[in-house]
């Protein structure tokens, strides 16, 4: 009996003793590196602040660790230093990263560490309100200073782009994909190669002829070799009805950005667009003819892979540069050796209404590229961080970023400047992608160095090396592209929570929720009906005065980059 | 002390026996403390955000520091264009499932009570409890596959069997979707759910339904007078829960069920209170109004407790 007890109450102290451990702090994670630069790392930090006037001057070749983190909980992690690449910026700057980013809920979680002082040295975010935010906070360091003494962001980032980036006239921001001349190219009308054969190659020249196209797919070739269903015409899946809208509206002359349209020098909701209801109606007379699928509006993006692979649909909008990642087209040529996918040439957006090529806007591309890196406030040495991540911004660092560094995959570059390349990309297995660390490190890379480099390289290969995302991107997509920033910032001028905030999140979701039914009203009135039941809802409830705000920051962006897109059609 | 003592009524515990007799379970009561911890760090001290609802709080604001607005949030909530429809949706789906799922598995658990074969029963119990352990994540995955239009199972059986002609295409209705969530909610959690009652049968003495034999009832008889009686006391208790729980209309359901309800077609009828606030709080980052809402369903569910307890009463149970 006294045994048991005395058990029991071993137990118990264990319990308590466990829960306790579990209340405390994690260890540091750079348990992975050597105990001998860690050592090193923390004299450096008391060499630094005995120094603190001049630090990067006293620390420039000392060992520097610091945290960067990366906003986003899918963010994918990979130690510093392991691969080629990060170990020969690693040993190249003396510096290593201890990377972070949230499990999961990033807003809450960067609120704790605002509220709680507790930043990280580097943060890769958004722009945007929570960035604004902690410039307003004093967080972030101006890198102004820090520019001074390294030219690499202003080497490399357009000084219109730099004005854009700032905040209160500060710059805090290392742009992410930023970019001087428009290149690459995403969306696209694509078509499967076996079943355009099976409908005897028809021209896909205009809209006209897409629909054609896919009537006659309808009719003729209801079933694919494999004996599955075929689909006439699909579009990324994203959960709303927005890639039918952008692609129908784009094909009538429109510009489209988010749920928004030009309209006579204002900035509104696109329902508002004549246009935009023409190409509605359009596409909902596509749907009322059974050439959209049933399932377009509930499927996952992997439903849509899915009848991608199997061959299944015949005509396709599509990012066709997800080749890259979700392989659609390189696993549907390994099945079906005889298949394909294409883009629909002579144009990827083919014109409807008689309109010409030249009216139809390709994507456009703004110099600001994607996200922003700042350092904060809570960083020793914020020069060691900036030479580091604006050495990524440049055609040297662009270079390793996709190869790998000198000595592994090239040695020499030839006169134009480009790796001469041992293996092509294409032979290169993922083991050995993933220990050279190519295209990983992009932290932040720069849009006009990775795409000229890579058409580059990628053209020098005989044409059965070649990347089809990559060859199409140079070909087709970047002489059509266009390059506008008349529409940066124009959804972070309206305070989500301010009235004008949440008549917009109201109204916005509506039109989420209400445009599919449009597309599939079972007769053109009811279409008509549900569409003018969006332009009344957003009327009731306040969207003119977010329409203002917008309108407003248009055209504060127009007078920043001289004429709105419309103006400069070709 | 001899006083006390003396005045002490004979029978009644010493006073410092309280004392000796917790000093003298100190290893029991160390065992409890740990879940008295758990509860105060997870349950007790984030009540505190509460605070949230009655302030406008701010990216950057220490919670529970912010500016004081009163009951503003609560305001806006009443008034927004989409609260009704989000009322309506949180009421009717757990109004639904308190109808139809609470007593399936009172009933299941009785109807097993009476087979006979004692390895088809631990078979049928068994396949019935398997679907609780997949979680809802890999459940949706499933449910898209065996209810999808382009070759599902059950779409291929019904046109097949010649019920219908088209395949039905359950998650793009919105209308059926309630019928979807009850149905997929009881597959995954009848058996589960039926495992207390099981229990609490189980301990039902055999001497009873031999004495009500030797009166004369018959298998129903035996069924209602004894086997539903004696577990009553548990119905009750777990009615009393449920009632308590029934505005947690099942986030991780509903979510994953429409896609992170991005289901453009289903959200009319998907749209229940914590989807509202997740979408409003988390993606608009009104965190005060989110708090406000959430409130807002606790109060509503802990004065449903409060009901449901005073209902049990009446009928002679009552959890406390």
């Amino acid at each position: 009996m006294k045994k048991t007890r005395l058990l029991s109450l071993l137990l118990a102290v264990l319990m308590i003793a466990s829960i306790l451990a579990s209340c405390g702090t994690a260890a540091p994670a750079a348990s992975s590196e050597p105990a001998a630069s860690s050592a090193a790392a923390e004299s450096s930090v008391a060499a630094e602040s005995s120094a603190a006037a001049e630090p990067s001057a006293a620390a420039e070749l000392e060992p520097y660790t610091f945290t960067h983190y990366f906003n986003y909980d899918w963010w994918g992690l990979k130690p510093w230093g392991v691969d080629a690449t990060s170990k020969y910026w690693q040993e190249k700057f003396n510096i290593t990263v201890d990377f972070q980013k949230p499990d999961s809920d990033a807003a809450a979680k960067l609120n704790v560490m605002i509220s709680a002082g507790d930043l990280p040295d580097s943060i890769m975010m958004d722009r945007g309100v929570d960035n604004a935010k902690l410039a307003e906070l004093g967080l972030l360091v101006d890198l102004a200073p820090l520019m001074e003494k390294n030219p690499n962001l202003k080497d490399n980032v357009a000084e219109n782009t730099r004005e854009q980036l700032k905040l209160g006239g500060k710059l805090y921001a290392i742009p992410n994909w930023s970019r001087i001349g428009p290149t690459g190219g995403n969306d696209s009308w694509i078509y499967n190669g076996r079943l355009y054969a099976a409908a005897g190659s028809p021209a896909l020249n205009t809209f006209e002829d897409l629909y054609a196209y896919a009537t006659k797919i309808k009719k003729d070739v209801p079933k694919n070799n494999e004996g599955l269903t075929t689909y006439p015409v699909m579009f990324a899946s994203d959960g709303t009805a927005h890639p039918v809208a952008r692609s129908f509206f784009r094909s009538f002359g429109g510009v489209l950005d988010g749920w928004y349209s030009l309209q006579n020098g204002a900035y509104k909701l696109a329902v508002r667009d004549a246009t935009f209801k023409a190409a509605t109606m359009e596409a909902n007379k596509w749907w009322r003819e059974g050439l959209l699928s049933e399932t377009q509006f509930t499927d996952t993006g992997d439903q849509i892979v899915e009848k991608l692979v199997a061959g299944r649909i015949a005509l396709a909008y599509y990012d066709f540069s997800q080749n890259e990642n979700n392989k659609f087209r390189t696993i549907l040529k390994e099945t079906f050796p005889d298949d394909t996918y294409e883009v629909v040439s002579p144009y990827p957006y083919p014109p409807a209404n008689g309109l010409t090529k030249d009216q139809i806007f390709a994507d456009i591309k703004t110099s600001i590229g994607w996200n922003v890196t700042c350092i904060t406030t809570s960083a020793k040495d914020p020069q060691r961080i900036y030479d580091l991540w604006s050495y990524l911004l440049t055609q040297e660092a662009c270079i390793e970023q996709m190869y790998g560094p000198k000595g592994n995959n090239w040695d020499t570059l030839d006169d134009k400047g480009l790796p001469v390349l041992k293996k092509a990309e294409s032979e290169l297995t993922s083991e050995e992608i993933d220990a050279l660390g190519a295209w990983f490190w992009m932290i932040p890379g720069q849009s006009d160095h990775v795409d000229m480099t890579k058409f580059a390289v990628n053209a020098a290969q005989p044409a059965e090396k070649q990347n089809w995302v990559i060859t199409n991107q140079a070909n087709v997509f970047t002489p059509i592209m266009f390059m506008d920033d008349e529409f940066i910032g124009i959804a972070d001028s309206v305070d989500p929570k301010s009235d004008t905030g949440i008549a917009r999140a109201l109204v916005e979701d509506f039109v989420k929720a209400e445009y599919p039914k449009v597309i599939m009203a079972k007769t053109a009135e009811e279409a008509e009906a549900l569409y003018q039941g969006i332009i009344d809802f957003a009327d009731k409830n306040g969207m003119e005065a977010v329409e203002t705000a917008y309108t407003e920051k248009w055209k504060a962006n127009v007078a920043v980059v001289g004429s709105p897109i419309t103006d400069r059609m070709k | 002390m001899t006083e006390q003592i003396m005045s002490r009524k004979p029978g009644a515990p010493l006073k410092r026996n309280h004392l000796q007799e917790f000093i003298g379970q100190m290893d029991l009561q160390i065992l409890v403390i740990p879940s008295i911890i758990h509860i105060i760090i997870f349950a007790y001290i984030p009540m505190y955000g509460i605070l949230m609802a009655f302030q406008e709080f701010q990216l950057g604001d220490f919670p529970g520091l912010s500016e004081w607005v009163g009951f503003k949030h609560f305001g806006l909530l009443f008034n927004a264009p989409d609260f009704t429809r989000v009322l309506r949706n949180t009421v009717v789906i757990s109004a639904l499932k308190l109808v139809i799922n609470f007593p399936i598995p009172i009933i299941f658990a009785i109807l097993l009570n009476e087979i006979q074969g004692k390895r088809f029963k631990r078979s049928v119990q068994t396949i019935s409890y398997l679907p609780h352990f997949i979680s809802w994540v890999v459940g949706a995955t499933l449910l898209f596959d065996f209810f999808a239009v382009d070759n599902g199972a059950v779409n291929s059986a019904l046109v097949g069997l010649g019920f219908i002609e088209r395949p039905i295409h359950f998650f793009g209705e919105g209308k059926l979707f309630w019928g979807m969530l009850v149905g997929t909610d009881l597959w995954k959690e009848v058996g589960w759910n039926s495992i207390i009652y099981i229990a609490a049968i189980t301990s039902i003495d055999a001497e009873m339904y031999e004495a009500a034999e030797i009166d004369g009832a018959g298998r129903f008889a035996k069924m209602w007078h004894i086997t539903v009686a004696t577990i009553r006391p548990t119905i009750v208790l777990l009615f009393i829960f449920t009632v308590g729980g029934l505005l947690n209309a099942n986030f991780d359901q509903i979510m994953l069920l429409t896609n992170q309800m991005q289901n453009a077609q289903l959200r009319s009828y998907a749209d229940v209170i914590d989807t509202y606030v997740y979408r409003v709080g988390i993606r608009d980052t009104r965190f005060s109004y989110a708090a406000a809402a959430g409130l807002f369903k606790s109060i509503i569910n802990f004065g449903l407790l409060l009901g449901a307890n005073k209902v049990a009463a009446k009928f002679g149970e009552e959890a406390f």
